[in-house]
C-alpha cells in the first residue's frame, strides 16, 4: 500500500526549509534511505525555488503543492503549481565541460535532478504544472 | 544543524574555508557574504573543506562557482576538500569533480596546482 504525504507552501522562499523538514521527518518515519531523503530535499528546494523565481506573472500569493509517495522503497515526488505553462524538461542542459571562466552561473537545478533521479515527467493539467520525479532507494 | 564558515590560514599561503551544515537556500543566507569576502585576494590558494557539508543544492553550487571564478580571475586556485559521497556526486554532475581533493596531503605537498 502506498504511503503519501502532501505539503502545501506559499510562493515564498522562507517556506522551503519547513517543507524540507516535513518531508525528511516523514521519510525518516518510513525508514527511507538517505539517497531518497537527499533527493527529496533537493527536489523541493530546486523546484519550489524555480516556481517562485520564474513561475508567476503577478506578485500575488500562490500555493505550491508537494506530494510525496513511497511504494516499495521507490519515491514519487510531484510539485504542482498554478504558474504559467513551463516545462523545465525542455530546457537545454548546461554545458558543464566549458572552462570555469566561461561557465554560466545558474541553470543547474533541473540538470541535477535529471541526473540524480531515475526519471522525470512533466504534464499540464487544469492550468497547473505537474513535475514528477521517481527515485528508487538503495536496499 | 546551522550552516557555519570557519576560516584558517596555513603556511604557504593556503587558506582553508571550512563549511559546516547545509548549503541550501537557508544555509547560504548565513555564510554567503562572508565566504565571498574570504576569496577576494590576489593569487590565493583556497581549499574549501566540505567534509562537514551534508547537503548541496544548485544555489550552493552557484556560490562555489562564483568564488572559483573570482579566485581564478585574480591568479589563484581553489579546490574542494573531502566532500561526502552525496556532495561529491552533486559536484561531479555539475562538472566540478576535477577540483575535488581527498586529504590534507595535497595541501602539505603543495599539489594545489590542478586545473
Amino acid at each position: 500500500m502506498a504511503d503519501q504525504l502532501k505539503i502545501q507552501v506559499k510562493n515564498s522562499f522562507a517556506e522551503i526549509p519547513a517543507a524540507n523538514e516535513a518531508a525528511s521527518r516523514w521519510l525518516a518515519e518510513k525508514q527511507s534511505s538517505p539517497t531518497i531523503d537527499y533527493l527529496a530535499n533537493l527536489a523541493i528546494e530546486e523546484l519550489v525555488t524555480n516556481c517562485i523565481k520564474y513561475g508567476y506573472d503577478d506578485a500575488g500569493e500562490h500555493t505550491i503543492t508537494i506530494e510525496l509517495e513511497l511504494v516499495e522503497n521507490e519515491l514519487k515526488l510531484t510539485v504542482i503549481d498554478d504558474g504559467h505553462l513551463f516545462n523545465p524538461l525542455e530546457l537545454t542542459p548546461p554545458d558543464i565541460n566549458l572552462p570555469v571562466e566561461a561557465r554560466p552561473i545558474g541553470g543547474l537545478g533541473i540538470h541535477l535532478l535529471r541526473k540524480m533521479s531515475d526519471r522525470m515527467e512533466y504534464v499540464r493539467v487544469e492550468a497547473k504544472n505537474h513535475l514528477t520525479l521517481w527515485k528508487r532507494g538503495s536496499v | 544543524m546551522s550552516t557555519k564558515l570557519e576560516v584558517s590560514d596555513l603556511q604557504g599561503g593556503v587558506r582553508i574555508l571550512k563549511l559546516t551544515g547545509q548549503l541550501d537556500i537557508a544555509g547560504l543566507a548565513a555564510v554567503e557574504t562572508k565566504f565571498y569576502a574570504h576569496c577576494g585576494g590576489d593569487k590565493m590558494k583556497v581549499q574549501v573543506d566540505l567534509a562537514a557539508v551534508t547537503f548541496l543544492s544548485s544555489l550552493g553550487i552557484r556560490m562555489l562557482l562564483q568564488a572559483l571564478k573570482a579566485v581564478k580571475a585574480r591568479g589563484g586556485q581553489l579546490q574542494f576538500q573531502n566532500p561526502q559521497p552525496a556532495v561529491t556526486s552533486t559536484l561531479e554532475i555539475s562538472g566540478l569533480g576535477q577540483l575535488i581533493v581527498r586529504s590534507d596531503d595535497d595541501i602539505v605537498a603543495g599539489k594545489l596546482t590542478r586545473e
